[in-house]
């Protein structure tokens, strides 16, 4: 073949900075650059409109902007997209092989590449990464049969990390432990002498108590040796089954080491027991322990959070709440779930304050009666992954009307020691004042109840505001019964007043998502621009909103979290499945934006300037956007929104 | 006048000793669209050459970088360029100006390929260029010297001409500043795309938008056919 010439050679530049192009083998793509066209349009000119024949080329913008609109019934065109440099358009001629779908404009002067899809269909055949291109929807007004979101977050892992720097720790990898060598087991009868002994022969932590059939009875750690035996609680030669913990905390042979992690963190232990089928009725056949994790990981979060439970030194927190933020910079570069990094942070979140509430007790003494600390908003529905404000509440037993005050006062001051230390450990105070050193948000549960009767009752725009906030409580510390009685209470009267979930759709529909991004601003509906994106508020609120009333209506109690709340809305209503799933996966990526955009700024996150984000993530996101004005449609038509005022 | 030398031309015995190329040349040449024929349809050979200085005839062409636009659209795929060998080229204060050093010049093709080359890539196409005429001089001069008698007659669009004709309906020579209608300026004027200037190719790529640009500009001002058009 002949070699690229000077030309060519710059086509080739152009296309080579742009995805899907940069995929291609630079020797195909040169091939491909030598057969473009080179088309000029002046402003306003049509380069094809909705329900022409198919073109034998596809496009890309070289220079200026190009509209996609669509007709609409009611005549207006509806604008679908506008692209500009580097954006690829007019593909249906090339995946569909059918009649445009939508009118090409220019939106002023343009040079648009054409490119024979003669040419480049070989090319989409062959590379898996150019097809996964076309197929996630991420060329402009693409009309996407069944809108793939799952393919376009799996072609934004896969092509953002073209040029990988680490080696990538695989977190979601099956964890491979040697079970041969490493099952330390005995019968329950066995003496603590004679197993100290055993374990010290073959320097182990632990010794695994078995039944005859090998099934896991208990667990006997060297700390349990030490705290029962060293401190003379028990008999030398007693059997191991006295002080042994049971029941035994089993995994599945070689568990997700992310599934690991977490086991260990929820039941707080350092040893997993590995049986055949992952219960205690199977054949042991070895024990993870946290070393194990340790050595395959690293900066360890477990390890972090044992740290902030056992710190007797609360200055020392804030330093261990940073490791914690350089683990989340990790695993968001290593494209580690978000439900998982979310379930750590939450964890580590929640330790901290556990930390700086067991440390307030001892300060003020005992708390007069029970209590319950409320975590609200994002990190009551366990999806922070920036340290942004705090937002908590408080609430504590009806028990002695007369001393309610006296109560609130103790609260209160227990409120500020924890609101002072979180601020250390750098959460913000909540601008709103949203906190549970503030007195209207340190009440007894009577209290709690009067505000959300009325706030059910009377939806007005406050009180749907501090529904949304407050719904999302979390219980993190106290008596959790308290909690669990508000929650009945709201439900009994979210089912008895019909207006309010109306009202609440109504007020989620608040802010529709935007439409696209065009250059460094932000494409609104209404097609006028915007420089800076609020993602919080445009996109990722809408989706919390809606996953919150329509959990509501769906009677599902004590569920938080989005993204499980769109799952579980998947299951009940499977005639909407495939939308609820795209959503959920649509917040996933937003909170993965959020937060890298945060990390790479050093704030929270939320205002996302458009020229710091390259194609493919501006793209990413353009096809979130989609989501959120299905569902907050299936709101208007659910609620019948139309109708209300 | 046009037609009465393209009439003497064809009324000419063609030159039984000249080479096959331009013999196919000039056949080619008999075929000429019909001028009433609409812009779309024309077929145009957009190309520059750097030479060692401005003067037509003591200076010599180094390189040569040309691109076909067909049906209102630059063919990336039909593009020509060439490198040509001159002894002594190297000298000179263009060189400097085209980074064409004389070792890259070695590599280059001797002068009677180069024009070969060429003069089978344009056929009969509309050539344009910015000030073309003098490329055309420059061409000619080549064919010269490889004892070719005859010269090129295609049709010939000169961009910076066209731009202020389409851009001043009643030119005033007096006001008139060329500085405004370098390549250069247009390209910016016109916002049009000006990476890699100042080697042939690239500026015959950057006429050649510019010729898009132009072509449209003049059929808003009611310039349809390519007699309208080299007129």
């Amino acid at each position: 073949m002949k070699p690229s010439n000077v030309i060519q050679e710059r086509v080739h530049e152009f296309l080579n900075t742009y995805p899907p192009f940069n995929l291609i083998d630079p020797e195909k793509l040169r091939a491909l650059a030598r057969q473009v066209r080179v088309l000029y349009l002046e402003p306003e000119q049509v380069l094809f409109a909705q329900g022409d024949t198919a073109h034998e080329h596809f496009y890309v913008v070289r220079q200026g902007s190009v509209r996609l609109e669509q007709a609409t019934e009611g005549g207006n065109p509806k604008l679908l997209d506008v692209c500009d440099e580097g954006d690829v358009f007019g593909v249906r001629a090339l995946i569909a092989k059918k009649n445009y779908s939508s009118t090409a404009t220019s939106a002023e002067e343009s040079l648009v590449y054409a490119i024979p899809i003669v040419a480049f269909e070989p090319i989409l055949t062959e590379n898996p990464q150019v097809a996964l291109y076309f197929a996630a929807g991420f060329a402009a007004g693409q009309p996407v049969r069944n809108p793939t979101l799952r393919d376009a977050q799996r072609a934004r892992v896969g092509l953002s990390t073209i040029a990988p720097t680490s080696i990538p720790l695989h977190l979601e990898d099956a964890l491979k432990i040697d079970t041969a060598k490493n099952l330390v087991a005995c019968p329950p009868d066995t003496s603590i002498r004679l197993a100290a002994q055993m374990m010290s022969d073959k320097d182990s932590s632990f010794m695994m108590v078995v039944d005859s059939g090998q099934r896991p009875l208990g667990i006997l750690t060297d700390t349990d040796l030490r705290r029962q035996v060293v401190a003379g609680h028990v008999a030398i030669d007693d059997p191991v089954e006295v002080i042994m913990s049971a029941p035994v905390i089993t995994t599945v042979p070689n568990p997700p080491m992310a599934d690991a992690l977490i086991h260990m963190i929820r039941h707080k232990v350092k040893h997993l027991c590995v049986t055949t089928d992952g219960t205690v009725n199977s054949r042991a056949l070895g024990v993870l322990t946290e070393h194990d994790l340790l050595l395959a990981q690293g900066n360890n979060p477990a390890v972090l959070i044992s740290e902030i439970r056992q710190t007797r030194d609360i200055a020392s927190l804030p330093g261990i709440r940073d490791r914690a933020e350089e683990l989340l910079l990790k695993y968001l570069e290593q494209e580690v779930s978000i439900s998982f990094i979310a379930n750590i942070i939450t964890e580590i979140n929640d330790a901290i304050i556990v930390r700086a509430l067991q440390h307030a007790e001892k300060e003020l003494g005992e708390p007069p009666v029970r209590y319950c600390w409320l975590s609200l908003g994002s990190e009551g529905r366990e999806e922070q992954l920036l340290r942004t404000d705090q937002d908590n509440a408080l609430v504590f037993e009806d028990k002695n009307a007369a001393l309610e005050k006296e109560h609130q006062a103790y609260f209160l001051k227990l409120g500020a020691i924890v609101r002072d230390i979180l601020l250390q450990c750098g959460f913000e105070k909540c601008p709103a004042d949203m906190m549970a050193s503030n007195p209207k948000w340190c009440q007894p549960l009577h209290t709690w109840k009067q505000y959300f009767y009325n706030w059910i009752h009377e939806p007005t725009e406050e009180a749907l505001m501090h529904t949304s906030i407050f719904y999302d409580y979390r219980p993190v510390y106290g008596d959790l019964s308290l909690s669990r009685q508000l929650t009945d209470y709201i439900y009994e009267n979210i089912q008895q007043e019909r207006i309010f979930l109306p009202f609440l759709a109504k007020h989620a529909l608040q802010s529709p998502p935007p439409l696209s991004f065009f250059r460094n601003f932000i494409v609104e509906r209404g097609g006028e621009h915007k420089d800076q994106f609020d993602i919080k508020l445009r996109a990722m609120t809408p989706l919390v909103d809606a996953a919150r009333v329509l959990t509501l209506d769906n009677r599902i109690a004590g569920e938080n979290n989005t993204f499980k709340r769109f799952e579980k809305l998947a299951e009940l209503e499977p005639q909407n499945a495939e939308l609820y799933r795209e959503a959920a996966m649509a917040y996933e990526i937003m909170m993965r934006f959020r937060a890298l955009n945060g990390l790479r700024n050093k704030n929270s996150g939320r205002y996302l300037n458009p020229n710091q984000l390259n194609k493919l993530e501006r793209q990413t996101l353009r096809s979130t956007f989609k989501p959120i004005s299905d569902i907050q449609e299936l709101l208007q038509v659910r609620f019948q929104l139309n109708y209300l005022g | 006048m046009e037609w009465l030398k393209e009439l003497m031309h064809q009324l000419k015995p063609a030159d039984q000793d000249a080479p096959a190329f331009w013999q196919r040349y000039s056949a080619a040449l008999k075929e000429q669209l019909p001028k009433d024929t609409p812009l779309a349809e024309a077929e145009f050979v957009v190309f520059d050459t750097e030479t060692t200085g401005l003067d037509q005839r003591q200076d010599k062409v180094l390189s040569i970088g040309a691109i076909k636009v067909r049906g209102l659209q630059v063919l990336v795929s039909d593009t020509f360029e060439c490198l040509v060998q001159q002894e002594g080229a190297a000298a000179t204060k263009s060189a400097e100006v085209h980074g064409l050093l004389s070792k890259q010049l070695e590599q280059g093709i001797p002068e009677g390929e180069a024009v070969e080359g060429f003069v089978e890539f344009i056929g009969n196409a509309i050539l344009v260029g910015q000030h073309v005429a003098f490329d055309i001089a420059m061409v000619n001069q080549m064919l010269q010297r490889q004892g070719i008698r005859g010269k090129l007659r295609n049709r010939s669009v000169d961009t910076a001409h066209l731009a202020i004709r389409l851009e001043r309906r009643h030119a005033d020579s007096h006001t008139l500043k060329t500085a405004e209608y370098s390549l250069d300026a247009l390209c910016d004027r016109y916002n049009l795309p000006t990476d890699d200037r100042h080697t042939a190719s690239g500026d015959a790529f950057a006429t050649a938008l510019l010729l898009l640009k132009l072509l449209s500009l003049a059929k808003k001002r009611g310039v349809a056919t390519v007699g309208e058009l080299i007129k």
